[in-house]
């Protein structure tokens, strides 16, 4: 008998007592926001809240029988074994299909509060609409946690095992789990909020964009989780995957990266609405676009109809998960067609030399490179049933396609900023544009003597450098303005751009995180040194400078682990450093996992892995080596989009004392009765 | 021409959905060999126990099973006794069993081959170059080649003895009749 | 000219001369053939590596493969075709462009062409909105003052 042998009921229980409240709510909301009646609007909000702390309770429970060992759980003794360390029991929540549907449920639960008791503050009638909305998508979730994807299923008496199979052996190697999943889930999830205010605002039949300043920061938030759940994906595969990459074009990557290309290209094009109340039906695409593509990655993942670095185990999760998207994207394109007539826009963008039109080719690249990601990923499923073929689309086909539209997103984005609003005469654009191209025929020829060869790679250095200094002309003349209007002193100018309008520099912020992925992710592309040898004890080998010398090769005995280490030791440029790749051996596992040793550094990251070595005597060891340059400022630039995104995403500073709601609602517009 | 360009995302999407319900019915793992129905690529190998090489062409107009092992291979544990019996049942009667071992120590493959027992001719693919030409994804892996020297079948993953005998029997009977 | 004008221009030049120095492909060596052919090879025993990246021993025995027969003399393609004979067109990463299959390296680009031009009659229709606006605009707007008292009212 396990400690917490309840757990398990708990959480089945909650579940079950989730589902109908969540239904409850939904026909709540529903007639909330058609009758105006508060009473009912207030168990609506009840009913989001229970089924919140009921959603919790179950993910919890989970947590408690996985810490505890509870293999009557199937889950929990496909999932963990006794020797699994605390930790990883813990965050194997999300090591697998039902827990990390689970997890979906409690973050989509927590949004679902958040809009019934928040979002129907400010609009009422408009969120409530959207909180009916999240009802039905969280109805969905839970119906699949309590039929296709119970996580509290539990085994006969006697199937219960004495130990379970531990995790999979990708999953307990390195403490980037904990973090990459759920970011990565938050994003996703969070997505769902701008899609529910923005079908709400289509069944009303707003003609406003109020659903869209409502979500703003949701749309924001959703896409920086996203985007850096995805920097941290890159870094874990770096980290475990042992060949030396972060990113593959896995179609698991693929179903990540897609919803936040098309997320990116509705932050700009929303700005757009904002200002000159264009682009309307556009933003709505994009919106039901993004929503989808979460839907679509996480079906691709988890229905076992592509290969793929992490699928979960098949399912008949699939066909289900197939019917939601279907759901969802006939009801977002068919309101969306039934409002068509009061999304049309009233003017055009007109000058090609604007930020307006800057951000609409902009959409254009992202889309195109959206569709092709999706193409791509789905291409050998279409020529498997078309023809029968079997065919691959991989790293070469992405890369060759995507480059391109890549580079010229980063040139648009270093004009964009530097255009106004409603179009610049060329005579400003060339003088705002001439520093900026100096400083990119430097970057130019600062990349070619640094060794650098190939047009991609040098180009993107000369962006990076255009952009940069597109950035910093934009800081300066701001720093310069505050100083001449409100005598600040430099720094305290400096800081109150980011204080005071943090939705504009905080962008510049991105931008730059941006910078800093580009640059390193070309480099380390171009750049990186390979080499692969034998060695005995003392032997060593050269890979762009380093001696890499085995030391020695030696057993490590972990109770839910083995582990063969090559104790290395790294000299050459002025570096003095130890690293130690492995092969570890899980008992659920029959081959051996590669453990790479990192040697991480600004300049360049060592990375080692042990391919092979004598067992019996210990005599030898295959060792691979790369030398990896820059590849540490991907994660650095990962972590400036995000901090770029904090610094957009808070309030500014006068207005943040006050509490205030970003939209003025005029009184009597929106309100229930008394 | 608006009409179009607003209809052609609905297109899209209808396409996708059709792709991903048409995609349950094939399994991507299940990568079909290029080598099948092509003439088996010629061999000519070190015997694992010594004394000489074995040659596929030696073995024309016979039915020839291939099966790529190796002793660090658990599955390949598991296929030993049907392949033991294939060996037993057919070996006397113009069936040619070849194991070759691949990616493993000729030493471990001995050990293994003495302890697990058999008979049939092993050859060691030193430098994976056979199992290339094959097409191996992962051993386990069977061929069927028929007497006319082409790859009838392929076989991935631990084998069973009737998959064998199947295998087998099929092309005995078409090298029997006559075309 | 304007001094904006000239350093301008010298910058764009300088970029095209840096590009163009960027470009100037040395004649590839052996090693850099047997890597690029690697890189285009999918690894049988992977998820979605190619034989350049991945660490496991097939890989490893198919890259010395191709290292030789590019010594040998063999060209890319017949290196390739070995490959494809053995594994199908499944183990090129890559579709070749010549082929019914190569379709899917035209749909990007058409996109893209697409794309810009209907953003281009997006900035084209500007004569039209800057005369007065026609009835079923004016329409519209009506329409929408109408049914949206949130915003208007």
């Amino acid at each position: 008998m396990t400690p917490l042998a309840w757990a398990g009921d708990a959480g089945a229980g909650a579940l079950r007592a989730a589902l109908p409240l969540a239904l409850a709510g939904l026909v709540a909301a529903a007639y909330a926001a058609r009758t105006r009646d508060a009473r009912l609007l207030s168990s609506a909000r009840w009913c989001a809240l229970v089924a919140f702390a009921l959603v919790v309770i179950a993910d919890l429970a989970m947590v408690a029988a996985l810490v505890t060992h509870d293999f009557s759980l199937r889950y929990v003794a496909d999932n963990n074994a006794r020797e699994t360390p605390l930790f990883y029991s813990a965050i194997s929540l999300w090591a697998a299909l039902e827990g990390s549907i689970l997890l979906w449920a409690a973050i989509l639960s927590g949004a679902t509060a958040y809009v019934a008791w928040r979002g129907t503050r400010a609009m009422p009638r408009l969120a409530t609409t959207a909180l009916a909305v999240c009802f039905a998508m969280l109805a969905f979730f839970l119906a699949l946690v309590v039929t296709a994807a119970d996580p509290f299923t539990r085994l006969a008496q006697s199937e219960i095992p004495d130990n379970g199979r531990g995790p999979n052996a990708l999953l307990q190697n390195h403490p980037l789990m904990a973090l990459h999943p759920p970011l990565l889930y938050l994003g996703y999830v969070l997505a769902a909020v701008p899609f529910a205010y923005a079908m709400a605002s289509l069944i009303l039949g707003e003609a406003g964009d109020r659903w869209l300043v409502a979500t703003r920061r949701f749309a924001l938030v959703s896409w920086a989780l996203l985007g850096v759940g995805i920097v941290a994906g890159a870094w874990w595969s770096y980290a475990v995957l042992g060949w030396g990459g972060y990113w593959a074009w896995d179609p698991v990557e693929n179903a990540a990266i897609m919803p936040w290309l098309t997320a990116t290209a509705y932050l700009h094009s929303v700005m757009v609405e904002e200002k000159r109340r264009l682009l309307r039906m556009w933003n709505v695409s994009l919106v039901i676009a993004t929503f989808a593509l979460t839907i679509l990655g996480t079906f691709l993942t988890r229905s076992g109809v592509v290969n793929s670095v992490h699928a979960f185990t098949q399912s008949a999760i699939g066909p289900l998960f197939l019917a939601y998207l279907t759901a969802i994207l006939v009801f977002g394109i068919g309101l969306l067609l039934w409002r068509a007539r009061s999304l049309t826009d009233a003017g055009t963008i007109g000058a090609p030399l604007s930020r307006e039109a800057i951000f609409l080719f902009q959409n254009v690249l992202f889309v195109a490179a959206t569709l092709t990601v999706l193409l791509g990923t789905l291409y050998p499923l279409i020529a498997e049933a078309l023809t029968g073929a079997q065919l691959s689309i991989g790293a070469p086909y992405f890369d060759r396609v995507e480059v391109p539209l890549v580079l010229a997103l980063l040139f648009l984005m270093g004009i964009g900023p530097q255009l106004p609003w409603h179009g610049a005469s060329r005579a400003t654009l060339e003088r705002q544009l001439t520093v900026p191209l100096v400083c990119a025929a430097l970057g130019a020829f600062v990349a070619l003597l640094a060794g650098l060869d190939g047009v991609a790679p040098v180009l993107t250095i000369a962006l990076a450098s255009f952009v940069t200094a597109t950035i910093g002309q934009e800081v300066a003349r701001g720093v310069r303005a505050r100083r001449a209007l409100h005598g600040e002193q430099t720094a305290t100018a400096f800081a109150n751009l980011f204080l005071r309008n943090g939705r504009r520099y905080g962008g510049y912020v991105v931008h730059l995180g941006i910078v800093l992925v580009a640059i390193a992710v070309a480099v380390s592309q171009a750049k990186t040194v390979e080499a692969e040898r034998t060695l005995s004890p003392g032997g060593s080998l050269v890979a762009a400078g380093y001696t890499i010398t085995l030391d020695t090769i030696r057993d490590v005995n972990e109770p839910q682990r083995s582990l063969t280490v090559a104790d290395l030791t790294i000299t050459g440029n002025g570096a003095s450093e130890r690293s130690r790749p492995a092969l570890v051996r899980y008992p659920n596992t029959l081959q051996a996992i590669g453990s790479p040793g990192i040697a991480a550094g600004m300049r360049d990251d060592i990375y080692t892995i042990l391919v092979a070595y004598d067992g019996r005597a210990q005599t030898w060891a295959t060792v691979r080596v790369r030398v990896i340059p820059l590849v540490s400022w991907l994660w650095v630039g990962g972590g400036v989009v995000g901090l770029g995104a904090i610094i957009s995403a808070l309030p500014p500073a006068k207005r943040r004392a006050r509490r205030e709601l970003a939209v003025p609602v005029p009184a009597g517009a929106d309100r229930w009765p008394a | 021409m608006a009409r179009v360009i607003r209809y052609a995302p609905l297109v899209l999407v209808a396409g996708v959905i059709v792709v991903l319900a048409v995609a349950f019915r094939y399994d991507p793992h299940d990568v079909r060999s290029a080598a099948v129905g092509k003439p088996a690529p010629a061999f000519s190998l070190e015997a694992l126990e010594g004394g000489g090489r074995i040659d596929l062409a030696s073995y024309r107009g016979k039915v020839v099973v291939v099966n790529f092992f190796a002793s660090w291979c658990v599955p390949c544990r598991q296929e030993h006794a049907a392949l033991a019996n294939a060996w037993t049942r057919y070996g006397g009667s113009g069936v040619v069993l070849i194991g070759v071992l691949y990616q493993d120590d000729p030493s471990s493959g001995r050990e293994f081959m003495r302890r697990l027992g058999g008979g049939w001719p092993t050859a060691i693919d030193e430098d994976g170059r056979v199992a290339l030409s094959f097409g191996v994804f992962g051993i386990p892996e069977t061929f069927f080649i028929g007497p006319d020297g082409i790859i009838a079948g392929r076989h991935i993953g631990p084998i069973d003895e009737a998959t064998l005998a199947t295998g087998i029997d099929a092309l005995r009977r078409a090298s029997l009749s006559p075309p | 000219m304007t001094r904006t004008r000239v350093a301008l221009l010298l910058a764009v030049i300088a970029i095209a001369c840096a590009l163009a120095l960027a470009a100037r492909a040395p004649a590839p060596t052996n090693e850099a053939r047997a890597d690029r052919l690697a890189e285009e090879l999918r690894c049988p025993v992977c998820q979605g590596l190619s034989v350049r990246d991945s660490p496991s021993e097939t890989a490893r025995q198919m890259r010395e493969l191709a290292a030789q027969r590019v010594a040998e003399g063999r060209n890319d393609d017949q290196i390739r075709d070995e490959f494809r004979a053995s594994y199908g067109d499944w183990v090129l990463l890559a579709p070749p462009l010549l082929a019914w299959s190569g379709l899917v390296w035209v749909v990007p680009f058409a996109l893209v062409v697409l794309g810009f031009v209907l953003a281009g009659g997006l900035l084209r229709r500007r004569q039209v909105s800057e005369a007065a606006p026609t009835a079923a605009q004016l329409a519209t707007l009506r329409e929408r003052v109408a049914n949206d008292p949130g915003v208007y009212e």
